[in-house]
């Protein structure tokens, strides 16, 4: 895995980690917004622009891939190299859940 | 009805910018379109209106780009040099902001910030050229006579220093700076 991703993705924003499980499914940008907000149960509200950002740049990192484009709305879903990433960040957040239990 | 100001926004002023649409829209006047330093604005109904700006200047798909923040109840204004102009109606209850996470506000931020050390190149190619012009004419050959390479050159240091030390430009990378530090929820 390159370096630069490694640096940037672990450990991950939550807006990153959410938006990037929610892509475990294919989804598009409001989608996404809906699905985070339901899972969280309101307490997390991404707003436009970093929905976007972020889903700009998870693409050219690769770790997403545009899937189709249907009236305008770009649907994405997460890649081999975003599920490595994803799974390396599930396992460090549940370290630190365990750790921080103890 | 509509009217018309002029009034002058620096890039890294965007947070001043939405005040200023704001303000106006509560005062009754949404805004339609900006070209140059004017705005345009049409008598509306006095209305709490949220204004966000997005510096995106190499959006390859505008209409996507659009349709998403469309969807996320954002309408689309205008769109001037890289900057897009977006309102929705304020709610009482939440403060609805583009940018919702520290990371993704960095991330625009940093867009002005580079676009702001592009407009210094044209400055640096003059500023080569003259000094390299100076130092061939100086140490070897006598191309332009004294006085007006000393003119040139006086005018190239006015110009440098008013960009260099305009307080606006100087001041807009600490601005960035502190939007970047501290907000965002």
């Amino acid at each position: 895995m390159d370096k630069r991703i490694r640096r940037y993705y672990m450990p991950m924003t939550e807006t990153s980690f959410y938006i990037l499980f929610s892509l475990q499914n294919e989804m598009h940008g409001y989608s996404i917004m809906q699905f985070v907000k339901d899972l969280t149960k309101g307490e997390i509200n991404l707003g436009a622009g970093t929905v976007y950002t972020s889903l700009s740049k998870m693409e050219k990192d690769g770790l997403i891939v545009l899937t189709k484009t249907e009236s305008n709305r770009k649907f994405y879903k997460m890649t081999d190299l975003g599920r490595e990433i994803l799974d390396i960040e599930i396992l460090r957040i549940e370290r630190l859940y365990k750790n921080s239990r103890t | 009805m509509v009217k018309k100001i002029r009034k002058k926004f620096y890039l890294s002023d965007f947070e001043e910018e939405q005040a200023f649409l704001s303000s106006q829209h509560s005062a009754g006047w949404q805004l339609t379109e900006i070209r140059g330093k004017k705005y345009f604005f049409e008598a509306c109904d006095q209305e709490s209106v949220i204004y966000q700006i997005d510096f995106n200047p190499k959006e390859q798909q505008k209409s996507e780009y659009i349709q998403l923040f469309t969807d996320f109840g954002w309408s689309f204004i205008t769109e001037k040099e890289g900057k897009y102009y977006f309102s929705k109606p304020a709610l009482q209850y939440s403060e609805d902001q583009l940018f919702s996470d520290r990371e993704t506000k960095m991330m625009m931020c940093n867009k002005i910030i580079k676009r702001k050390l592009i407009q210094l190149i044209p400055l640096s190619v003059i500023a080569v050229i003259i000094s390299t012009v100076l130092a061939l004419n100086l140490f070897y050959l006598d191309l332009f006579p004294r006085g007006i390479l000393f003119i040139l050159s006086l005018i190239w240091i006015g110009w440098l220093s008013l960009t260099l030390y305009s307080m606006k430009y100087v001041s807009g990378f600490f601005k960035l700076k502190k939007i970047i530090n501290g907000n965002v929820n």
